[in-house]
């Protein structure tokens, strides 16, 4: 039976058809209405095609706006979709290992209950508490993106407990709120971001050359602008000081009391670079053509060459782990990856595959935006645009991998205990600690007579 | 009278020199007797010292083996435990893609027998496998999850009823945060339940209106209905309960005192058909 309020109508369904009730006066009257088949009606359905109802035992429910509708298939799977769209935008939501027996939305539409056979086939039977804004228990969705930049970067302090974007709804983001930057003009472009390691204070590079250091309470105070006024590629903090990368490979180190300046050689690729402490690595080529790292210390004023093996191909992504002392580099084609150990003599090169393509028919893959984590254990890395990938370096064995729609940047925290992610449209945050996956894998399970 | 005198003292003399002698030779020969104890009291020192120091050395080799072998019985108790949890999370990894609450149990147990790459890996892969699950919460073995119900209240209460096969139902109630707060013995199987307000449920399974009231968790048995209630809907706007039996009659009720969850009466708006009302009935708000 189905009541609704606003005409007073009550809808009576029994196993052969419905009949409404109509209350007037205090007095229901009831007249018969249509047969069951029209109780609900799968041409309404817009992933009917893609997702067919189930049969036998098929449940459905709405949410109470009606902008979400949940029903069960064959495969016990729940739809949960959106019937005013037009195209099918479903969430697929599996974990039943047998039929459905009730479903029930929260008032709000978040939260979706579903009753039935969850373990061993159709043996063990309980509910399953949805949580539709959450699609990864491990994961949490910070921001819901309107639109972005075409370059948008994401930034994240060492402890993980702050973030920035820039290019996120036109402006620089830090903690979900706009920064506010009067130095900086509006057709300027956000080319480098870093938060201090507590997260107290926000650095902004800019493509003309700025460096603008702000804290939650003032506004963006212009600290240092380049001579060469070219775009600063990366910022990043180290031992009390900030230090900025230009393009044309000019390092400022800017600490409370002094400026110096100093260049690496040559340009910097703006994919192909990596930074620790005082270290720059970028890349080039030697007479002979062949590829080398040039390691630069900054505060040190010493350069390394490393000559890389042939065929190491073009560069995808560097990253550099400064208590590791071990850079990696992941080509930009399907030549094995690099690790080079800094500060050796002679260096040591060392060539290895990733496990993502340890089989031959595996999907090629192309590493991009690494991050490893300041002990030099954790990689996280996006492969091909479209997935995330967890390495363990120590083993080179892969701990996950997440397919997304679109992985437009990551960036970890340096303890290796959170990443940040932005998609298409949202900034989300992965715990990244195996002892929250294994307390969290203890909590999605629980024994209503425990 | 003299010379006898003087042989008699030559004898006592020469008896006297004879004892002295013998004497002697005792001593002599005790003193040899007591030298040679002492040599073999010596050797026998030595004896007891090498045997000691053999025996010391002996312990140290074996302690030493000993250690050895503890050292190596714990590489070989650590290889035995990544192997059983590489084992055990590949079992985890493939029952995720058809029982993904059992993969997450198992994934647990990996990783607690060792922290091995597959274990995060099996860890990882279920929890991504389980895809907008905040909670999956198990009736008791052999009983069924018949019905799941939220509260119209925006703080997210729900209720669902677990249901032993020609026994009785147990009513749980929880928070959004999946967290149960309560657990009531109802009559009856319970296909249908329904909020009237955060306290007060209604369900089906006998002829009486069962009405649980949460603040004292008590279950109030309403009569009414000639057949077992099959579906039950409470609208708290109108704050009515409508409640459809085995024969197709509906009945509706309402309270006549709010703070009394026995005090509910009913009518019947609709008369028996004999067509059962089988379908649970939803509130539609719009």
């Amino acid at each position: 039976m189905e009541y609704d309020s606003d005409r007073n109508e009550l809808l009576i369904i029994d196993w052969e058809g419905r009949q409404a009730a109509t209350n007037s006066a205090g007095k229901w009257v009831v007249k018969s209405y249509a047969v069951m088949s029209d109780y609900f009606d799968a041409s309404t359905l817009s992933c009917g095609e893609k997702h067919p109802r189930g049969g036998r035992y098929f449940e459905h429910t709405w949410s109470a706006d009606r902008s979400r509708l949940a029903y069960t298939t064959e495969a016990n799977e729940i739809i949960v979709e959106n019937p005013r769209s037009s195209e099918c935008t479903a969430s697929v939501l599996v974990g039943h290992t047998h039929n459905i027996y009730s479903l029930a939305f929260s008032r709000d539409g978040n939260l979706l209950l579903s009753a039935g056979a969850i373990s061993l086939g159709d043996d063990r039977k309980g509910i399953v508490l949805w949580d539709l804004s959450r699609r990864r228990p491990f994961s949490r969705k910070l921001y819901s993106l309107s639109r972005r930049a075409f370059d948008p970067r994401l930034a994240v302090s060492a402890d993980g407990s702050s973030w920035a974007c820039a290019g996120c709804e036109d402006a620089v983001l830090w903690d979900n709120v706009p920064v506010d930057l009067p130095f900086v003009r509006s057709q300027t472009k956000i080319t480098a971001l870093a938060i201090s390691h507590r997260g107290t204070q926000l650095a902004i590079g800019t493509s003309d050359g700025q460096i603008v250091r702000t804290t939650r309470s003032r506004k963006g105070t212009l600290t240092h602008l380049s001579s060469d006024r070219e775009p600063i590629l990366k910022l990043w903090h180290s031992r009390l000081a900030l230090f900025a990368l230009s393009k044309t490979g000019g390092v400022v180190r800017l600490d409370d009391t002094s400026v110096n300046t100093s260049k690496v050689e040559g340009k910097v690729s703006s994919v192909c670079h990596a930074v620790g402490g005082s270290i720059v690595i970028s890349e080039s080529s030697d007479e002979d053509g062949a590829t080398e790292l040039v390691v630069s210390d900054v505060d040190r004023g010493a350069k390394t060459r490393i000559r890389l093996p042939p065929k190491s191909g073009s560069c995808g992504s560097v990253a550099f782990p400064e208590a590791s002392r071990t850079a990696v580099r992941s080509p930009g084609n399907y030549e094995p990856l690099l690790t080079i150990m800094i500060g050796t003599s002679p260096h040591n090169v060392n060539a290895w595959n990733s496990p993502l393509r340890a089989y031959p028919s595996g999907l090629k893959t192309l590493l991009s935006r690494m991050h490893i984590s300041k002990d030099g254990g954790l990689m996280a890395a996006v492969s091909n645009s479209m997935s995330v990938v967890l390495m363990n370096m120590a083993t080179k064995a892969i701990l996950g991998q997440v397919d997304m729609d679109e992985a437009v940047d990551i960036v970890m925290s340096s303890d290796g205990q959170k990443l940040l992610l932005l998609t298409s449209n949202s900034i989300e945050e992965w715990d990244l600690a195996p002892r929250k996956w294994q307390l969290l894998a203890t909590f999605l399970v629980l024994e209503s007579d425990a | 009278m003299v010379a006898v005198f003087l042989a008699a003292a030559a004898a006592f003399s020469y008896r006297q020199k004879t004892t002295a002698d013998v004497q002697r030779t005792i001593a002599e020969q005790k003193t040899k007797d007591a030298q040679l104890s002492l040599s073999a009291a010596t050797a026998a020192n030595q004896a007891r010292e090498e045997a000691l120091q053999n025996a010391t050395k002996a312990r140290d080799e074996a302690v030493h083996q000993s250690n050895i072998a503890t050292q190596q019985r714990a590489i070989a108790e650590e290889r035995l435990r990544v192997a059983r949890s590489q084992a055990i999370a590949s079992e985890s990894r493939r029952e995720s893609r058809f029982d993904i609450s059992a993969a997450l149990r198992r994934s647990v147990l990996a990783f607690g027998v060792n922290r091995s790459d597959e274990a995060k890996a099996a860890l990882f892969e279920t929890l991504t496998r389980a895809a907008f699950v905040r909670r999956f919460i198990f009736c008791p073995v052999g009983e069924f999850a018949t019905t799941v119900r939220f509260s119209h209240t925006s703080n997210n209460i729900f209720a669902f009823s677990c249901y032993r096969i020609g026994s009785n139902s147990t009513i749980h109630v929880g928070t959004g945060a999946g967290v149960l707060t309560a657990r009531i013995r109802a009559r009856g199987d319970v296909r249908d339940l329904s909020f009237l307000d955060a306290d007060t449920i209604v369900l089906s399974g006998t002829q009486t209106l069962q009405v649980i009231d949460l603040r004292s968790g008590m279950v109030h048995q309403i009569a009414g209905h000639a057949k077992a209630i099959a579906a039950v809907a409470a609208f708290p706007e109108a704050g009515v309960v409508l409640s459809g039996d085995g024969a197709g009659e509906v009945r509706a009720w309402s309270r006549r005192d709010k703070a009394e969850a026995s005090s509910f009466t009913s009518r019947v708006i609709r008369p028996a058909t004999g067509r059962p009302i089988t379908i649970g009935i939803r509130l539609r708000s719009q």
